[in-house]
């Protein structure tokens, strides 16, 4: 049973439910997820070569707001390099880390939002390695370059074998990432959580599921499909994938006024394939970044998964 | 794509594909195409309309014809001519080089003998032409095109189709010259018969200048050119160029007589002149000059002696300083080359403005067709003075410098292709600012309308009729500037909005209850229970925020305000048709998605003042359209009984600007995030 947590946003904002008037994005795997061995077939696709050297390029320590940050570069996959910055834990190094997966915006980690979330998780205790995904802020391409809903949609999201590529890159970064700070960072094992917001967060449904590495999950933002998706091959559609997250604990945090994870019919769908343990955080606002009231709320959730 | 583009295309037929326009000028226009069946590059030269009108399509291809049938080795051929679509045009190859002009405005003077053997090739060719009866009537530094290291002539036929013209009194002299006054023999200039020997004129025209660096006969105004041709004798070349032998010198003196009988009388004797000239570096010989030449040159020595002084002295210091100018000039592109190699055209801005120069100088012309735009602008009403401020890179933008471009209307101006930002200055305290690309070798023509100053619509941008990328066509209306600030709003709040019932409705949904007027009013109250923004206390708003956009207030409120302004909110066809005008780009400043950030306030670090962000106005200079707060509009979402918010805000990843994420709130809420802006009618002179 789904344990429901305080919900709170925007004064004077109530009534939940969807926007306007969008086609059901429903797909056979929402209905359905596929079985253990087809997932077990799944899992070929994520799998990674260890033994390539990291071959990291680390830059001088950057302060901002007494938050300090490396630039950090490293080989991924065998001709995939990553950017990324750690955020460092005010609290100290052996504090616990979280990996953050950034939404849709062209500057990738490097939004605004996405490094006030990730100071502020320093600020709160955490280590960060935010990392850029395939396409976006220093990894961007010819692919994308506008940046735009459609120029997403039209290259990359519904483009099924593109896609699929492209979340199998995501699942192997976000490995290897792990493995660095595990192996080059001193990260303590079974003190890793994995945080991602909006597109990162559909992602975060089967990162999370495929890495068993992270103790914690928290989807910000997310649902089946965003409403301009069109459909998935089912090894990169996340309803095959959050509920096998288990018994590992998942945070499902959601607006609901999103228009672009429409509760109806993209999120409380997914919200129902989640197995236990799972907490939701229902706010009574739109698909915007939580308040900061939220984040400690996030931040204390994970800080009581992971310790 | 130009409508001459377009006529030329289509003139030319589906052998030839269109590439682009190439730097023409004076009586042609020029077109580079692909000639399909052999893969080669052509340039097609076309007469500009308004001078085909004037010449006989027969005439034309008489006279195109004869130049066809000149194959020489200096002579650029004739590929072939047409007359369609009511253009003139012919073709010819193209040449990689560049022209002697463009040789001569990027180096200087040329070397004596690199100088010498152009014009012995030149003058070889004219000899070729002439004994073909083929007189050409237009010899300049432009005609004249440097292929490796040879020269070849170009533009045979056209000056004499011209002059058929105006002898058939079908050409007027307004706007139309048959040859080039700068470099016309004295005879051509004042209509007499001409023959080759006014070609032999021309040819000394120009290797004087390439030779010196500057054509003998300079002035204020194209009349006192035209006058010295006539009657002044030009200063000696060696005098005023130290390098050039004396030799080179006299036979171009005896080229430049202004008597026909004074020069030589072939093209023959000035290529051998010439020859023998460098290979016997000395005086020439008595024979070499005209013996009119030597008597009139004498008396006029007599006669003038103390104002030849004066005038060598002058023109000894002006030469210095030009001298000085060119060296400069000449420092200036080859610095820039590199620059311009690599189309690192940012670069290219930044050393130009180092240097104090611009694009627009004469000597940069080399080089202007590869990194330049034109930009023209107009407003209605005209005369505004505009300014324009470099944006790229953008990283440095608030060091860019910025220039006067003077007062509307503002004719073609070249700039550093890039994106450039306009202010229309409308008085001390207000301005409209536009953000335009230019491309290289793209004329962008900027129209505005400009707000009117009249006290009720200060303020207000208009918004000229046109599609929306919502919806269809929107009438004109007027758009708020900027989001509605604090201090706005506050005039609002003071002059007792909140108590005049006829601005609010008899009842209010709010968290889906439908209220009483009386029983809403009383959640619409600040910190301390007074009518205002949720945010504010004592009914003012938070401390030096007076300029920021109000926030924490309801649709109710924000429409409101709106009735009280003599506005409403705008409709969802109206916001976007001011964000996005015909929806062309997807950004309010067009398609640049990586430099959101910078643009607009999606900075998760709260609001910014009012239009705070320049690079991000809309294409009607409207600021805030993407980002700072949401704004509530009219429109509700369909069937909820909500209010749509658009724009997305500092609390907002950029992407819920975008339409497809639009959001519709219950009419009650009152957040951080959210604001609003005012819409007026338009008046009737807004197209």
């Amino acid at each position: 049973m789904l344990r429901y947590l305080c919900a709170s946003a925007i004064l004077l904002a109530f009534t939940p439910g969807s926007m306007v008037g969008q086609a059901s994005q429903g797909d056979e795997w929402l209905r359905n997820p596929v079985d253990d061995a087809t997932f077990s077939g799944f899992l070929q696709f994520f799998r990674y070569d260890s033994q390539v050297p990291f071959d990291a390029e680390v830059g001088a320590p950057v302060t901002v707001d007494a938050v300090s940050r490396e630039h950090l570069e490293y080989q991924s996959t065998a001709d995939v390099r990553v950017t990324a910055w750690m955020y460092r834990a005010t609290t100290g190094p052996e504090a616990p880390w979280v990996i953050f997966l950034h939404g849709g915006s062209g500057s990738g980690k490097d939004a605004p939002s996405y490094r006030l979330v990730s100071s502020f998780l320093a600020r709160a205790g955490w280590n960060v390695l935010a990392l850029d995904l395939q396409y976006f802020g220093e990894r961007r391409t010819g692919l994308l370059t506008e940046f735009t809903e459609t120029e997403k949609h039209e290259h990359l999201y519904n483009q099924e074998a593109a896609y699929l590529a492209w979340v199998a890159q995501t699942v192997k970064d976000v490995g290897r990432g792990i493995d660095y700070i595990l192996e080059e960072r001193g990260a303590a094992p079974h003190r890793i959580a994995l945080w991602g917001h909006s597109r990162g967060a559909q992602l975060a449904y089967i990162v999370g599921a495929v890495d068993t590495r992270f103790r914690a999950v928290a989807s910000v933002n997310g649902g089946h499909f965003d409403a301009m998706e069109t459909g998935h091959l089912p090894a990169a559609c996340g309803a095959n994938y959050i509920g096998r997250i288990s018994p590992r604990p998942l945070l499902l945090v959601n607006g609901t006024l999103d228009a672009d994870y429409i509760k109806a019919v993209s999120v409380d769908p997914m919200h129902a394939l989640a197995r236990e343990p799972v907490d939701v955080i229902w706010l009574e606002t739109g698909h915007t970044m939580p308040t900061e009231e939220t984040l400690s709320e996030i931040a204390r959730w994970l800080g009581e998964k992971v310790g | 794509m130009s409508d001459l583009f377009q006529r030329v295309q289509t003139a030319v037929g589906d052998a030839f594909c269109l590439e682009r326009e190439i730097q023409g000028g004076g009586m042609s226009r020029l077109f580079l195409a692909m000639e399909a069946s052999l893969n080669r590059q052509v340039v097609i030269k076309i007469l500009p309309p308004e001078h085909s009108s004037a010449v006989s399509a027969a005439r034309f291809k008489q006279e195109m014809e004869l130049a066809a049938s000149l194959q020489h080795p200096h002579i650029l051929p004739v590929l072939g001519a047409g007359a369609q679509e009511g253009l003139l045009y012919y073709l010819m190859p193209y040449v990689a080089g560049e022209s002697l002009r463009g040789r001569l405005s990027r180096e200087g003077p040329l070397p004596v003998p690199e100088a010498v053997r152009f014009l012995v090739e030149i003058t070889d060719a004219l000899a070729f032409a002439h004994g073909k009866g083929v007189i050409h009537r237009d010899i300049k530094p432009e005609n004249i095109l440097l292929e490796g290291k040879h020269a070849v002539l170009a533009d045979f036929g056209i000056a004499r189709a011209l002059l058929e013209a105006q002898n058939e009194e079908r050409l007027t002299v307004s706007g139309m010259s048959v040859g080039t006054p700068g470099y016309m023999a004295p005879e051509q200039l004042v209509g007499d018969s001409v023959d080759a020997r006014a070609d032999l004129y021309s040819v000394a025209i120009v290797g004087y200048e390439i030779l010196s660096g500057a054509p003998p006969f300079s002035g204020p105004s194209a009349q006192a050119i035209l006058a010295a041709h006539l009657t002044t004798p030009p200063l000696p070349l060696h005098e005023i160029c130290s390098e050039v032998p004396e030799s080179v010198s006299a036979v171009i003196a005896r080229a430049l007589s202004k008597e026909p009988s004074d020069r030589f009388a072939t093209a023959e004797e000035l290529a051998e002149a010439l020859s023998r000239s460098v290979v016997t570096p000395s005086e020439a010989t008595p024979a070499q000059l005209a013996p009119g030449l030597q008597r009139r040159r004498f008396r006029q020595r007599l006669a003038l002696a103390l104002a030849l002084l004066i005038i060598v002295i002058g023109a000894g210091v002006l030469a210095v300083r030009r001298g000085r100018s060119l060296a400069v000039d000449r420092a200036l592109l080859e610095r820039l080359a590199p620059m311009v190699e690599e189309e690192n055209l940012d670069a290219v801005a930044q050393v130009l403005t180092e240097a104090g120069s611009d694009i627009d100088k004469g000597a940069l012309a080399p080089i202007r067709s590869r990194v330049a735009g034109f930009l023209s602008v107009s407003s209605t009403p005209s005369g505004a003075e505009v300014t324009v401020t470099r944006v790229s890179p953008i990283e440095t933008f608030g060091d860019h410098p910025t220039d006067s471009l003077g007062t509307t209307p503002l004719g073609p101006r070249a700039l550093v292709a890039g994106e450039y930002l306009l202010c229309f200055h409308l008085s001390e305290a207000d301005s409209l600012l536009r953000v335009v690309t230019l491309g290289a070798g793209d004329s962008v023509e900027v129209a505005s309308v400009l707000p009117s100053i009249d006290d009720t619509r200060a303020g207000y941008v208009p918004v000229p009729a046109g599609p929306s990328v919502v919806g269809s066509v929107v009438d004109a209306f007027l758009m708020g500037q900027t989001e509605v600030s604090n201090a706005e709003y506050a005039l609002f709040v003071a002059a007792g909005g909140y108590r005049n019932m006829a601005f609010w409705p008899a009842a209010m949904t709010i968290g889906g209850q439908t209220l009483s007027r009386e029983m809403a009013m009383a959640l619409l109250v600040d910190r301390t229970g007074l009518p205002g923004p949720r945010s504010w206390s004592s009914g003012m708003p938070p401390e030096g925020k007076q300029d920021h956009p109000v926030t924490d207030v309801s649709w109710y409120e924000a429409v409101a305000y709106a009735r009280w302004t003599g506005g409403e909110l705008p409709t969802l066809s109206q916001w976007y048709r001011a964000a996005l005008a015909d929806g062309s780009a997807p950004y309010p400043w067009g398609r640049d998605g990586g430099s959101v950030e910078v643009r607009a306030n999606f900075g998760f670090a709260g609001t910014t003042p009012v239009g705070t962000h320049p690079l991000g106005v809309s294409p009607f200079g409207i600021h805030d359209m993407a980002g700072n707060v949401r704004e509530w509009i009219a429109d509700e979402a369909p069937g909820l009984g909500r209010r749509l918010v658009v724009g997305g805000s500092w609390r907002d990843a950029a992407y819920m600007f975008e339409r497809s994420h639009l959001e519709g709130f219950d009419p009650g809420t009152a957040g951080v995030f959210m604001g609003f802006r005012v819409v007026k009618p338009a008046s009737p002179q807004i197209p």
